[in-house]
């Protein structure tokens, strides 16, 4: 198979890099800048720093400070009205996914016509975007390292989503520890879970390309080791570092082998339970990895297996891969004090709910193997027996 | 014979003699390396009479070599206590160089008040005659006074007040070419306060009837060769912002790095460093009939020096250097070009340096005994120093003194010399040099602010090691012949012809090698001494506050350690 990486976001990185983003900000021909952000990450005094920094540089600032979770388009078009009014040649994203995701909408009608519900995917946007940076909040997302935003169609309800190599396109990150030091352990936890599920999906997508093997080996092997570290202290900068770093990478693979099963069926169940996106996409993946993942691709399995701690003799079946790696896995997220698919106690009929759609899902045509009902209602089933 | 003279300030002697075989190949900072290594014990008071200080010129002296005569003067520092070199550019070195003088040693000291003046007439006669109504003169007014009695093609070197109170942050200034202003400064490390105990108020020297031409052992190889450096330094200054701008170039780069220091190295983006800008600059000189690209020695092919002139079209200072403003203008918030050429003046005027006094200022606006930004509170203090107030005199110890005294938090001194105008968090190679420098916070040693290539980001460790070391044994040698700034135009290719000229000129072989060789043993001589003097790899540290304290520029701290640093003097 003929595969293609995806280039690679530049990220700067290290203790108080978040003082540098001025100096970027301009080497990007930035002069007049939007900042976007949610309220929470006012509260928590991290903006006003980085603003005072952009203005020591000589760049004008004018804000948008009221992104909410999964952002609705109507927000995206007045903000996309903000940048446009105030002729900015620049975004500045400060927050978590759903801040970056709305940074990069907002980029869209800078230079294409409001509003941005237009412009879900398979739509393609045409000009050239403004240069943006993000400074990401939380590591799990990836955001800052995928060409895809998620939108929420206030018409619908529905989640969309838009695609762009150009205009989703970060052109720097700055990845600074002390940024996500103010993420409690249990948010903490299930961002990171994100990252795990993009790494170990992206091992068993239809899209297979090498360098990503890379990434998300180092991806997952880095959340194993830094994850407890976080848990345990939430100042430890050093691991909240490599955290970050590998949900960055875990957000490159987004843009060629793109998330699987997991965000097939966590997506919906997320949706229908209001479940943060980590834990939902979590739920699914050690049953994935035992019924599906190690058969399709055994040795992958091992890889995985390999970096939770599994030494395999070789002499191993692929069932028996496919046990190994499972529990470790799972033995992981009893570490990691997550909560386990039988313990949230879901409904029933609420969960038929959420099946019926999963082979439907945006996330659905990358997938290995095409997955049928029947096969979800098996992981399901599976996923109740984990305690 | 090149020659050496003696002076011995206590007995009034004058001793003239063929300079030792084992100069011949020295001059300038080589020179004063074995010299000071030589001659003066490294744990004598440097103040006191044990201590001996050396005016040089270059090993290209009396040559057609473009920038060939800075004047280099040596001793141990009464500033910092370890050997100096500290140079300077002007007529100083030429009319030496002309008088067939490669070292004129000042020894000794006085034992009552016997204020001289080292007079060198036409004839190349050497004679110490008393400083009469010299003394208690400002820098200028000890050039005007010489002019009317010898002419005015006459060259001083001499001490302002600051010289004669014994300042330890006292300079020595040289007239400089054409107007014969004593803008320039050997400014660092008290050499001036130095001058002051030996009681030479000035060396003032006519042109000589007869220029002694110093041997050349392949004429031809060497015109050839000389030519060559002087080509490439022409076509270099045809672009440099060095030379078309001159050393304040340097603000545009630095101001928006954070590179230039702001508040007393706070760490911060200057407000307004657009108001001292080249751009800014450019402007004053042109609209008040100042000007820019003036050769401060005879020859000079890139003329980075210039005549400044005030809001009223009136001469104001010469030689406004980048150094200046970054101390004196940024530093105390002082964001205001002719407030700091009033400084610079000041400075000229009374003989201090620059560098140390922009950084006492700073320290002490940081404390709040007088406001950032205060100009006029900033030449109230200055005045002090000159009225010799209890507070102006420990300003005269140096800014490390005055740290300690008013109890600030951030002293940017290293062995007790205050740091130049680069934040040595934003340019890391800077912060090394500090350290490492054999002369206190010398930038000199290796002067590294630009020399990377524009993909290296100087505010992370990566490179600065390297480029440290490189301009640091580059520039002993580069101290020893040219001028550094002119260096700076000639870009480092062009330092590739100098070997060549030194080989023809004594008929030897010298290669980039031996170039290397040469400056690692002005470098190893400089440790030894300091090591003697009781050095060690504790003072090679940057004040704790640059690792402590991040900078809110760019986010870095200074983190290099000892290991790396001390790195950079691994010769072999
Ligand atoms: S380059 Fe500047 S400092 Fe050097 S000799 Fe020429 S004018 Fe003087
Ligand atoms: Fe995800």
């Amino acid at each position: 198979m003929i595969s293609q990486s995806a280039p690679i976001v530049p990220v700067l990185s290290g203790m108080n890099s978040h003082l540098r983003v001025g100096i970027k900000a301009k080497e990007l021909g930035m002069t007049k800048v939007l900042v976007v952000y949610d309220a929470g990450v006012l509260n928590a005094g991290i903006v006003d720093p980085v603003i005072e920094n952009l203005k020591a540089s000589r760049i004008d600032v004018v804000t948008f400070g009221k992104v909410t979770p999964d952002p609705p388009d109507y927000q995206v078009d007045e903000g996309g009205k903000l940048a446009n009014d105030e002729k900015v040649d620049g975004l500045i994203a400060i927050g978590g996914g759903s801040v970056l995701d709305c940074a990069k909408a907002i980029n869209y009608l800078t230079a294409n016509p409001s509003p941005i519900n237009q412009w879900f995917f398979p739509a393609i946007p045409q000009g050239k975007p403004l240069p943006m940076i993000a400074i990401p909040t939380t590591a799990g997302t990836g955001s800052e390292g995928s060409f895809a935003a998620v939108i929420t169609d206030s018409a619908t309800g529905i989640k969309k989503a838009i695609l762009d190599g150009n205009f989703c396109r970060y052109s720097l990150t700055v990845s600074d520890p002390l940024m996500y030091a103010g993420l409690p352990a249990k948010p903490s936890a299930y961002c990171a879970f994100d990252v795990l599920t993009h790494s170990i999906d992206s091992l068993f997508s239809a899209y297979d390309e090498p360098y990503s093997h890379m990434f998300a080996e180092t991806a997952v092997r880095k959340v194993v080791k830094y994850l407890p570290r976080v848990i345990a202290n939430g100042n430890d900068y050093e691991a909240r570092q490599e955290i970050a770093f590998s949900a960055t990478i875990a957000g490159n693979l987004l843009n060629t082998n793109m998330a699987g099963n997991t965000h097939c069926m966590g997506h919906n169940i997320g949706a229908v339970f209001h479940l943060p996106h980590g834990l939902a996409v979590a739920l699914p993946l050690v049953s994935l990895m035992k019924l599906f993942y190690s058969k399709w691709r055994p040795e992958r399995a091992k890889l995985v297996g390999e970096c939770f701690g599994v030494h395999f003799s070789g002499t191993e079946t692929v069932e028996e891969i496919g046990e190994l790696t499972g529990n470790a896995i799972f033995k992981f997220y009893k570490d990691c004090g997550i909560e386990t698919f039988s313990e949230l106690e879901l409904n029933e009929e609420d969960l038929e709910k959420a099946i019926d759609k999963m082979t439907d899902d945006i996330q659905t045509p990358t997938t290995y193997i095409l997955m049928s009902r029947s096969d979800y209602v098996s992981v399901i089933e599976h996923m109740k027996t984990l305690r | 014979m090149w020659k050496s003279v003696r002076v011995n300030t206590r007995t009034c002697s004058v001793a003239r003699e063929d300079i030792k075989d084992d100069y011949k190949l020295l001059g300038g900072r080589s020179l004063i390396a074995q010299f000071v290594m030589d001659e003066v014990d490294p744990r004598c008071d440097p103040l006191g009479r044990d201590n001996k200080m050396v005016f040089c010129t270059g090993i290209f002296a009396g040559t057609s070599v473009s920038t060939a005569h800075r004047l280099s003067v040596g001793a141990k520092s009464p500033l910092t206590g370890t050997i100096k070199e500290s140079n300077a550019g002007g007529t100083g070195a030429t009319y030496l160089a002309n008088h067939g003088i490669r070292m004129l040693v000042l020894e000794d000291m006085p034992e009552t008040d016997d204020w001289k003046i080292v007079r060198i007439d036409a004839n190349s006669e050497v004679s110490l005659i008393p400083a009469g109504d010299y003394l208690g003169l400002d820098n200028y007014a000890v050039v005007d006074k010489a002019k009317a009695e010898y002419g005015d093609n006459v060259s001083v070197i001499s001490i302002g007040k600051s010289g004669e109170m014994q300042y330890k942050n006292a300079g020595i200034a040289v007239t400089e070419f054409g107007k014969g202003h004593p803008c320039r400064l050997a400014a660092r490390g008290g050499l001036g306060g130095l001058m002051g105990t030996k009681q030479v108020k000035a060396i003032i020297m006519e042109q000589a009837a007869q220029k002694y031409k110093p041997e050349i052992a392949d004429p031809d190889a060497f015109k050839e060769k000389v030519l060559l450096v002087n080509k490439a330094m022409a076509e270099g200054a045809n672009t440099s912002p060095l030379a078309q701008i001159g050393t304040n170039s340097i603000t545009a780069a630095s101001g928006p790095q954070g590179v230039l220091p702001v508040k007393n190295f706070n760490g911060e983006l200057s407000k307004n460093y657009e108001a001292l800008s080249p751009t800014t600059f450019m402007e004053n000189l042109a609209s008040r009939g100042g000007k820019n690209r003036v050769g401060c020695q005879a020859g000079c092919l890139v003329k980075c020096s210039n005549i400044y002139h005030g809001k009223d079209g009136k001469y104001l200072t010469a030689s406004l250097e980048y150094e200046t403003i970054a101390l004196c203008g940024a530093n105390l918030d002082i964001n205001d070009l002719d407030r700091v050429a009033e400084i610079d003046r000041f400075c000229d005027e009374f003989g201090v340096d620059t560098i140390e006094v922009g950084a006492t200022l700073g320290v002490i606006m940081d404390t709040g005994k007088i406001a950032w930004g205060d100009a006029d509170a900033a030449m109230d203090l200055l005045k002090e120093m000159e009225e010799g107030t209890e507070f102006g005199r420990l300003m005269g110890e140096g800014t490390e003194a005055v740290g300690n005294y008013l109890g600030a938090k951030r002293i940017p001194t290293v062995k007790k010399q205050a740091i130049a105008g680069y934040d040595p968090r934003n340019c890391k190679s800077l912060g090394i040099t500090y350290a490492m420098s054999t002369q206190g916070a010398d930038h000199t040693f290796s002067s590294s602010f630009g020399a990377a290539p524009s993909i290296i980001d100087n505010s992370n460790k990566f490179f600065q090691p390297y480029i440290a070391q490189l301009l640091a044994n580059l520039t002993a040698f580069v101290d020893s012949s040219i001028c550094l700034i002119a260096v700076g135009a000639l870009g480092l290719p062009g330092i590739e012809l100098l070997p060549g000229v030194l080989a023809a000129m004594h008929g030897i072989e010298f290669t980039m090698e031996d170039l290397a060789a040469y400056s690692a043993k002005v470098i190893l001589t400089e440790r030894a001494y300091n090591k003697a003097a009781g050095f060690t790899v504790e003072d090679d540290k940057l004040p704790q506050f640059f690792s402590d304290e991040v900078s809110k520029a760019t986010g870095a701290v200074f983190d290099l350690t000892e290991e790396e640093m001390q790195a950079i003097l691994k010769f072999v």
